[in-house]
């Protein structure tokens, strides 16, 4: 069977796996990745009549088959809210169903995958989730049995929204401004307040984009550009222009844990160590990377900036080559990058930023959100994550026109979902004048939203929430960490006017008590 | 004359077992799209055929049957619009041995762990890879590198998961 095969397994392997270099490797690679020509496939079959070959074959298959089912899996846990993600008013609550839910931090499906796992969370409640064998068993129990309810948990991973009008449970940035901006042919286009979710793509023909990042980072994307979100603190600049900015300070190298912001190019890593900087890859020649504040750390290919050593501080740059090499060059050409979206009179940016630094943390008691006065008769108050990943809860909400007056004091309060059973914890405690836990409104999920139609519609400028106002001694779980709050005149186009994404970490020291939530001047 | 298991039982064993079918219908067929057709197919295939589930022993190598005639179907028609795949016989082979073989529920708890232990800018790569969204050949593109040398870059990231995973078993029998 094997005569004439011409093929040594002592050559070929190493412990039974094919060595990466060879032939069995890259053919078993080329009919995994969809790259296999007619003659590589005769030739992989041929091989493959070696009974030794075909063992490392399969471990090469079984790997490949684990890897899709895991992403499978993930995508399925992480699409949880089905049909209410694809633009629906309700999104930010989540479906709520009891399965586990990932961690809003990770920044990618794959970082799931494995916190998944990793937690062992594979119960019951979540395969039954799962959509493929559901949907066979839709289809059937329809059929035959009329469980219908079956159907109504049909989620479609495929046509998970990375981009989307309403935040979701996935959602890391969202779109703070735009300038001129001309979309290209891309997988989608977006809008001022859209939401991105890991893996959002943006194709920039022209024009300016600002990304605000949950993680606290503001991006702005220079068109002609291919942006891609990768998580709440990262990006992928696959060509294009982009400056990224962090309201911390800068830090040594050796005192940073963690990146504050990531920026991914075809040919190496930046890591941002608190500071200003502009990213350049064009269609040709080498990459750049130039600083106006602060200090970056680069790296090129698959080596960690935070390892290799190579930092680039404020008024200088450095150029990846395609060689994979890091070196500087250069004085920052900072007049090569647009660092904030002209400021046009009649278009004030919604989200307030900081004149300088970040805001201070979120708290259990007053939490203040200063933006440009908007019109609004809705009011929508977003949390998608809290202190300790229970469902949010908010004492009061209030929310004040530019005279002063708290017109939310009169609405009509609505909720996303509210915990059963606890009559202490109703949608309309959230504008009762009244603070405390037994007088607040608990989402029925880690994920929930909390609105208030206005009487009437009025200019607005300011809105004051809390977890727990109260003295002694206050409730301080279930504060909402990361958050957006937006308005509306209509209660269907919803403008994004506060979000926590320019807060120091929940934790952090606060300024004395008279000063805490007052927004940076 | 097979006895009759009733529906709840039915999703009782497919809920057991759907793991381990998708992955055998995933080593058979590397086409994820393909993958998800047949897994649909064979649970409908399960579904018709409840009435014969009771007296079966093995649910997952009963399943493994259906999927394998499932993945044959899939392969003829792709066959008629031209798919560079392996031939069926090959395919047949492999399905015998991928069942007797199947990797126990612990191989992809260990690959979880693994996939933790890379470096980010790989796991972005095989995110890539995985999602689906992107055609290696978009994403060889997208980074500036051949087809062959991404694909070389997947394999590497592949063998070092494969030794890890391997390793992790390992330990763990020896525990």
């Amino acid at each position: 069977m094997t005569a004439g095969l011409r093929w040594n397994p002592a050559q070929e392997l190493v412990d039974g796996l094919p060595r990466p270099d060879s032939e069995l490797a890259r053919l078993a690679g080329g009919l995994h990745d969809g790259s296999l020509t007619r003659p590589d496939r005769d030739r992989l079959e041929t091989l493959l009549e070696h009974p030794d070959a075909r063992r490392a074959f399969r471990k090469l298959s079984n790997l490949h088959a684990n890897l899709l089912c895991l992403w499978h899996e993930t995508a399925q846990a992480q699409g949880d809210g089905g049909p209410q993600e694809q633009g629906g008013s309700s999104a930010a609550a989540g479906s709520g169903r009891g399965r586990p839910r990932r961690n809003a931090d990770l920044s990618n499906r794959f970082a799931a995958a494995v916190a998944v796992v990793a937690r062992g969370a594979l119960g019951w409640l979540r395969k039954l989730g799962r959509p493929v064998p559901l949907a066979c068993l839709v289809a059937g129990a329809v059929l035959t049995a009329g469980l219908t309810a079956f159907a109504l948990v049909r989620i479609d991973a495929a046509a998970h929204a990375r981009i989307s009008a309403a935040p979701t449970a996935h959602s890391v940035a969202f779109i703070a401004d735009v300038h001129d901006a001309r979309w290209g042919r891309g997988p989608a286009a977006a809008d001022v307040g859209d939401f991105l979710a890991s893996g959002a793509r943006l194709e920039i023909r022209a024009g300016l984009v600002e990304v605000m990042y949950f993680g606290g980072a503001k991006v702005v994307v220079e068109g002609p550009a291919s942006f891609v979100v990768t998580g709440p603190a990262a990006g992928r600049l696959i060509a294009g222009r982009l400056v990224a900015k962090t309201d911390h300070p800068a830090q040594a190298p050796a005192a940073v844990k963690k990146s504050l912001f990531t920026v991914h190019t075809p040919r190496g890593v930046i890591d941002d160590l608190g500071t200003e900087f502009g990213v350049e890859v064009p269609r040709e020649g080498d990459e750049s990377v130039h600083v106006f504040e602060g200090l970056v750390a680069v790296a090129a290919g698959d080596a960690r900036p935070a390892e290799s050593g190579f930092t680039v501080e404020a008024g200088r740059s450095a150029a990846i080559d395609g060689d994979l090499t890091v070196r500087r060059i250069s004085s920052a050409a900072s007049r090569r990058f647009t660092r904030a979206l002209p400021q046009v009179q009649s278009r004030k940016p919604l989200v307030q930023q900081p004149a300088s630094g970040p805001r201070p943390a979120v708290w259990h008691g007053e939490n203040v959100e200063v933006f440009a006065p908007i019109k609004a008769r809705y009011v929508r108050f977003a949390a998608l994550e809290t202190t300790n990943g229970q469902a949010p809860c908010l004492d009061e909400l209030e929310i004040f026109a530019t005279d002063g007056r708290n017109v939310g004091r009169e609405g009509a309060a609505t909720a996303s979902g509210t915990i059963p059973r606890h009559a202490i914890h109703a949608a309309a405690h959230v504008n009762d004048g009244l603070y405390g836990n037994d007088h607040s409104w608990v989402s029925d999920a880690p994920r929930g939203w909390i609105q208030i139609e206005l009487p009437a519609e009025a200019e607005i400028d300011r809105i004051v929430w809390s977890r727990d106002r109260t003295a002694s001694p206050p409730y301080v779980d279930r504060v909402p960490t990361k958050y957006v709050v937006s308005v509306s005149l209509d209660g269907k186009l919803w403008r994004h006017v506060a979000a926590s994404g320019n807060r120091l970490p929940f934790g952090s020291p606060r300024p004395a008590p008279e000063s805490q939530g007052a927004p940076a001047p | 004359m097979g006895s009759v298991i009733d529906s709840d039982a039915l999703v009782a064993e497919l809920v057991r077992h759907q793991r381990r079918i998708y992955i055998f219908i995933a080593s058979l067929l590397p086409n994820p799209a393909d993958v998800e057709d047949v897994y649909q197919q064979t649970c409908m295939a399960l579904w018709k055929k409840r009435d014969e589930l009771g007296d079966v022993r093995d649910f997952f190598s009963f399943a493994c049957g259906f999927a394998r005639n499932e993945a044959l179907h899939q392969l003829r028609r792709n066959a008629r619009k031209g798919a560079v795949q392996l031939n069926e016989r090959l395919v047949s082979t492999l399905a015998d041995e991928f069942e007797r073989d199947a990797e126990p529920e612990a191989y992809i708890e260990a690959l979880g762990g693994c996939l933790a232990k890379l470096q980010s800018k790989q796991r972005d790569l095989l995110q890539r890879r995985y999602t689906g969204l992107e055609t290696v050949k978009e994403i060889a593109s997208d980074l500036r590198v051949s087809t062959a040398a991404l694909t070389m870059r997947l394999q590497r990231i592949r063998h070092a998961l494969i030794k890890c995973v391997e390793n992790t078993l390992a330990a763990e029998g020896d525990a």
